[in-house]
């Protein structure tokens, strides 16, 4: 992958193989987001409800507040949503053979960090990856959904690298 | 705090009822808490984005995270800590409230 910083947008070129990466990761958050909350699995639920206090303690004493999280982490799940559309529009010309473009503006830099890191998140949750998966030797990984998505978490953390070196210029 | 100037001397008096809301309201801490996924440089960045931390406060932080399985990032009001509770886990960070 080859990055490109413009004044007022990044572009990232990337091999065919990335591209197909890149692609799926945001056709699979989009289903996600584009989701009506009632119907995604108990877990994914109450991931995106997420929690205000620690998890072992009851968050009674703070009802509306937590109501107020809920509702802002469903409207981050709605924007997000129409965030990825937009960008999944720039591979409807996208052809396996070759290699393709991405281009987002800088102030959508964050947002493909929040993107990205969601997807991570819920390929870890979904799958129950733990900490000691994490060390994992892509060579020996046998091929199962579980080895897939550590594959994909490690795929997105090289492009969360990426935008963080062309963050960092800004917050130095 | 309250002053009233009597006879020229100035006499500093606590108003009870602020002091009591001040009291309580200075008492919440962000904690942010140790999950396999989220990436160190990750974690470093949020922090100064969010926190406006240095980047080595947010290393010390985010190392804290890492080894202790938890960091106390920030101690503010009610409103403040809430808000900053939000921006964390915007990015994914699995931050909470706790009442001091």
């Amino acid at each position: 992958m080859k990055i490109e910083i413009h004044s007022n947008a990044i572009s990232f070129h990337l091999h065919a193989s990335e591209a197909i990466w890149l692609l799926n990761s945001f056709q699979s958050i989009q289903q996600s987001y584009t989701t009506p909350l009632e119907s995604l699995p108990q877990k994914e639920q109450s991931f995106w409800k997420g929690s205000l206090v620690d998890p072992r303690y009851s968050d009674s004493l703070l009802k509306s507040e937590s109501e107020s999280l809920e509702l802002e982490r469903a409207e981050w799940k709605n924007q997000r949503g129409e965030i990825v559309g937009r960008w999944l529009e720039q591979f409807n010309d996208f052809n396996p053979d070759q290699e393709m473009k991405f281009k987002f503006l800088r102030e959508e830099a964050d947002a493909l960090l929040q993107i990205t890191n969601d997807r991570r998140l819920l390929l870890a949750m979904n799958h129950e990856i733990q900490e000691k998966d994490m060390h994992h030797d892509l060579e020996k990984l046998h091929q199962n959904p579980k080895a897939e998505a550590l594959i994909e978490i490690d795929f997105l953390a090289f492009v969360q690298g990426a935008i963080i070196q062309c963050l960092e210029y800004e917050l130095e | 705090m309250s002053c009233l100037d009597i006879r020229g001397a100035t006499i500093t008096t606590p108003d009870l009822q602020t002091e009591s809301l001040s009291e309580f309201d200075h008492g919440w801490s962000v904690v942010v808490w140790n999950d396999p996924i989220n990436l160190m440089d990750y974690v470093v960045y949020v922090f100064q984005k969010v926190l406006h931390m240095s980047q080595s406060q947010a290393t010390k932080h985010m190392m804290e995270v890492h080894q202790n399985g938890k960091s106390l990032v920030a101690h503010e009001n009610h409103e403040k800590a809430e808000h900053l509770v939000h921006q964390l886990q915007s990015y994914g960070l699995t931050a909470t409230l706790q009442s001091l």
